[in-house]
């Protein structure tokens, strides 16, 4: 028996609901604590492909805006309820998702990464040309943040109750992820990344399993969208932007691509830092480039897999 | 007649692009082609050669000896991102090589902007290049005219390097298998690090020459980058005959296409693209 420093770590999904329970209480800005769930349930949508299937998609900020933009067009439109509209940029970003990857799947390495950047620019250029549905340029502008339940009941306009409302839809989607690549699905995924063709003899449709995780990793990160254009009540023509592929890819790695917690960690270091030093300095992104490339560099698994061998040094 | 004058015109704009982007792919063909990465950071080389170039310029009160200058600048940069970066990546996943490359980009994007601004620059063009020629039954200014010729011998120069020197063969014959180049006792980790030079130094040369035309910005290298990859992937990855094709597609049918509708030229544009990959991943001139 040795010094054990994170005995916490075994039930870590408690840490994040607790941590998360409190944030707004310790960090004093609230409106953060709502950037890093929304980033980080994009990064961690982005992990499945990435870190479980091995899929380096620049296609992420197709999948997240299209989400937005079908939440923000029910709300302005129907009014409906936040989680009926959320659901329908779920299923909108699991639809552009299917597009994109039953096209995507078909290539392999190089041309699969760009076929989904050619995806990505496709979307752009079809947002920023139609106007009327989108706002092009200007963005989708005034969208209505209506109480849940149809009018009634809970209201969500104030920043902290929005903050829990993201909370709770984070950690149900967290959870249900977690479900998904820890079941015989999720551990098949892990087969193809790690050896494809192995998979593939031993009898698995490796493309109708790559096509299902893209599908998966679009619903989620429709509903990151979603609550991205609730939060900001309106989405601007940037999220669709290949940038935008690169930040959750950024946050994706340098969290660590190894767990669900790595991405979700990724999200709140890159946004509490960028938070803080942009006050400090306006070219803060040069840090985070080369903190980003320490981490590509030197430590692959990044900050979740420096915490495991912290945890298995310290044994 | 206006309008053919205004379709010669914009046929010539077009070339003028085109040929920006087939300096851009050249190296970013030669690079995939040794070692199979994408270089993200490519376009970054463009900017910071426009900015380098800007300096230099300025500086030397000169605009040719700046361009003379600014390729050695830009690939002595690629050079040292070779050895100190990307060589520490060889063998591992080719993601983390890509991803590396994104990172490096990122930097060099923020660099410039910690040094020069985030203002646009610009410099003059050249006083004997300033004015329009007359060509017959349009005007076309002479700086895009020079460009034309400048960048045209440029790549006739290279393709002929590439194909009739030593080091030209080595290259062919490193994009096509690198590991028996290397049986053969040719030392590739340095041809690796000239060829992602040289590549770099066309990217800055690009960047220069487009200061005068468009101006510099700081993230000028992001759109290019994304269309220079299209140009590669419609040409055939890793074929320089390919860049070419692709460079002079893409930049006509951007340029013809801004008369008719702009912003369809990138919807199709970026269709083309997918389309290619899909039904003919080798490209149109590719070998593998």
């Amino acid at each position: 028996m040795g010094l054990n420093l994170f005995p916490e770590l075994k039930s870590p999904i408690l840490i994040v609901l607790i941590t998360g329970l409190l944030f707004p209480w310790i960090v004093p800005f609230r409106s953060l604590g709502v950037e890093i769930l929304i980033f980080a349930l994009a990064a961690v949508s982005c992990n499945i492909l990435l870190g479980y299937t091995g899929l380096l998609s620049l296609g992420q900020a197709a999948l997240f805006a299209v989400g937005a933009y079908a939440t923000g067009l029910i709300s302005i439109h129907l009014n409906l309820s936040p989680l009926l509209s959320l659901l329908c940029g779920a299923i909108a970003g699991a639809l552009i998702a299917f597009v994109i990857g039953i096209f995507s799947i078909q290539r392999l390495g190089i041309y699969f990464i760009m076929l989904t950047l050619a995806f990505n620019q496709l979307v752009f250029f079809i947002a920023y040309e139609w106007v009327g549905l989108t706002g092009g340029d200007n963005g989708l502008l005034d969208i209505p943040r209506p109480p849940l339940f149809f009018g009634q009941g809970i209201h969500i306009d104030s920043v902290i109750s929005f903050y829990y409302f993201v909370l709770l839809v984070f950690m149900v989607c967290f959870f249900v992820i977690q479900r998904i690549i820890n079941s015989p699905f999720g551990q098949v995924l892990q087969a193809v990344r790690e050896n494809e063709d192995r998979a593939w003899t031993v009898g698995f449709s490796i493309k109708r399993y790559k096509l299902t995780a893209f599908i998966i990793s679009g619903f989620f990160t429709g509903i990151a969208g979603g609550l991205y254009a609730l939060f900001l009540q309106l989405v601007p023509i940037n999220a669709v932007e290949l940038m935008t592929s690169a930040e959750i890819l950024i946050m994706t790695l340098v969290g660590g691509t190894g767990s669900l917690y790595g991405p979700l960690i990724g999200s709140a270091v890159v946004k509490i830092f960028s938070e803080i030093l942009s006050t400090l300095w306006s070219r803060w992104l040069l840090l985070l480039g080369i903190i980003y490339i320490i981490f590509i560099m030197f430590m692959k698994g990044g900050i979740w897999g420096l915490m495991q061998s912290v945890k298995n040094w310290s044994k | 007649m206006t309008f053919a004058s205004l379709l010669a015109a914009q046929f010539f704009n077009g070339l003028v692009i085109g040929l920006i982007y087939i300096l851009i792919a050249i190296g970013l063909s030669i690079i995939f082609g040794m070692l199979n990465i994408v270089n993200f950071a490519h376009g970054a080389f463009y900017a910071f050669g426009a900015y380098i170039g800007y300096t230099l310029a300025l500086l030397l009160n000169n605009f040719w000896l700046a361009l003379v200058f600014v390729p050695l600048a830009v690939g002595l940069l690629g050079i040292g991102i070779e050895v100190f970066f990307l060589r520490r990546m060889y063998g591992g996943e080719q993601v983390y090589q890509i991803l590396l490359t994104f990172g490096l980009a990122l930097i060099i994007q923020e660099i410039i902007i910690v040094i020069w601004g985030p203002v646009g620059k610009s410099i003059a063009t050249p006083e004997s290049l300033t004015g329009v020629a007359n060509l017959w039954f349009f005007l076309f200014p002479k700086y895009r005219l020079f460009l034309i010729i400048f960048i045209g011998s440029v790549i006739v120069g290279a393709i002929i390097f590439i194909a009739k020197t030593r080091f030209g063969a080595i290259i062919r014959a490193g994009t096509e298998h690198a590991d028996m180049v290397n049986c053969l006792g040719i030392d590739l980790s340095k041809v690796f690090t000239a060829a992602f030079g040289v590549g770099a130094g066309l990217a800055g040369l690009a960047g220069i020459l487009a200061i005068p035309m468009r101006g510099a910005t700081p993230l000028m290298g992001d759109s290019i980058l994304v269309l220079s990859f299209v140009v590669i992937v419609i040409g055939g990855m890793g074929s320089l005959k390919g860049a070419v094709l692709g460079g002079l597609i893409i930049g006509i049918v951007q340029s013809m296409m801004t008369i008719v509708w702009p912003a369809g030229s990138n919807i199709m544009i970026f269709a083309a693209m997918a389309f290619i990959i899909l039904t003919k991943p080798q490209g149109l001139m590719g070998i593998r």
